[in-house]
C-alpha cells in the first residue's frame, strides 16, 4: 500500500521433511502419538503446507492416520467423543 | 511368503478365559490356513479414540504372520462372523520373506532389551548416590 516499489513479504522459513532428515524414524499406523503430531485438536489431518513433509511422507502419514482411525486408535472427529 | 499383520480389538466385558479363548481360536485358524505366526502382542484394554459399536474401550490383539496370498481371508472371514470382535484390520507389511528370518528377528529383540536392562543401571545408580541428595532437599523447600 504505502511502499508499492517492494513487495511485503511474509515472514516463512522452509520446513524441513522430518523423516526425510532422520530415516531412522518409521510411520506406523500403531503409534498414535506420533501421528497426533499431524492431526488437528479437531482431528484432522494437518496440510503439507503447515506441516513441513515431503510429498512421500506425507501421503505414508496420511494412510496411517486413516489406519489408526479405523482401528480407533485415532479419532476422526472430537465431536462425538464430547 | 507375505508377511501381513492383523490388528483387532475383542470386547472389554469378556472375561479371562473367553479371551484366552479367542487367541487360541485365531492362531488356530492362522495354523490351519498355513500360516506362520510370528508375534502375537496383547495389548490390553485401553480406551477407544471414538465409540465402536457403544463401546468406548476395547482389548487390542495385534498377530503378525506369515503365509501364501490369501493366508488372511479365512481368518478375515471368522472375525467377521465373531460377536466379541468389533474392528478389525490387515495390512500387508512385506512380499517375499522368509517367516524363519523373521521369527528369528523377534527372538533376538527380545534378548536386547534383557541385556540393555542388565548393563546400564550400575553406573546410573553410582551416579544418583553421590550427586542427587542435595538437589533432592531443594526441591522438597520449593514446593
Amino acid at each position: 500500500m504505502m511502499d508499492k516499489g517492494r513487495r511485503k513479504m511474509p515472514y516463512h522459513r522452509r520446513k524441513v521433511c522430518r523423516y526425510c532428515a532422520d530415516s531412522s524414524l518409521v510411520i506406523d499406523y500403531k503409534d498414535p502419538r506420533t501421528l497426533r503430531l499431524f492431526t488437528t485438536e479437531r482431528g484432522k489431518i494437518i496440510p503439507r503446507r503447515i506441516s513441513g513433509n515431503c510429498a512421500k511422507h506425507q501421503r505414508m502419514i496420511t494412510v496411517a492416520i486413516k489406519r489408526a482411525r479405523n482401528v480407533a486408535l485415532l479419532p476422526y472427529t472430537t465431536a462425538t467423543v464430547k | 511368503m507375505r508377511n501381513y499383520e492383523t490388528i483387532f480389538v475383542v470386547n472389554p466385558t469378556l472375561g479371562e478365559e473367553d479371551y484366552k479363548e479367542v487367541l487360541k481360536k485365531y492362531s488356530a485358524v492362522l495354523e490351519r490356513q498355513k500360516g506362520i505366526l510370528v508375534r502375537i502382542e496383547e495389548w490390553g484394554v485401553q480406551r477407544l479414540a471414538h465409540a465402536v459399536k457403544r463401546f468406548d474401550k476395547g482389548a487390542f490383539v495385534l498377530m503378525n504372520y506369515c503365509g501364501p496370498s490369501g493366508v488372511s481371508s479365512d481368518l478375515e472371514r471368522d472375525l467377521k462372523l465373531d460377536d466379541r470382535i468389533f474392528r478389525f484390520q490387515t495390512v500387508k507389511i512385506a512380499e517375499d520373506v522368509d517367516p524363519q528370518e523373521l521369527i528369528q528377528k523377534e527372538k533376538d529383540k527380545k534378548k536386547e532389551p534383557a541385556v540393555a536392562q542388565e548393563a546400564p543401571p550400575q553406573p546410573e545408580a553410582a551416579v544418583q548416590d553421590q550427586g542427587n541428595q542435595p538437589e533432592k532437599e531443594v526441591s522438597d523447600h520449593d514446593g
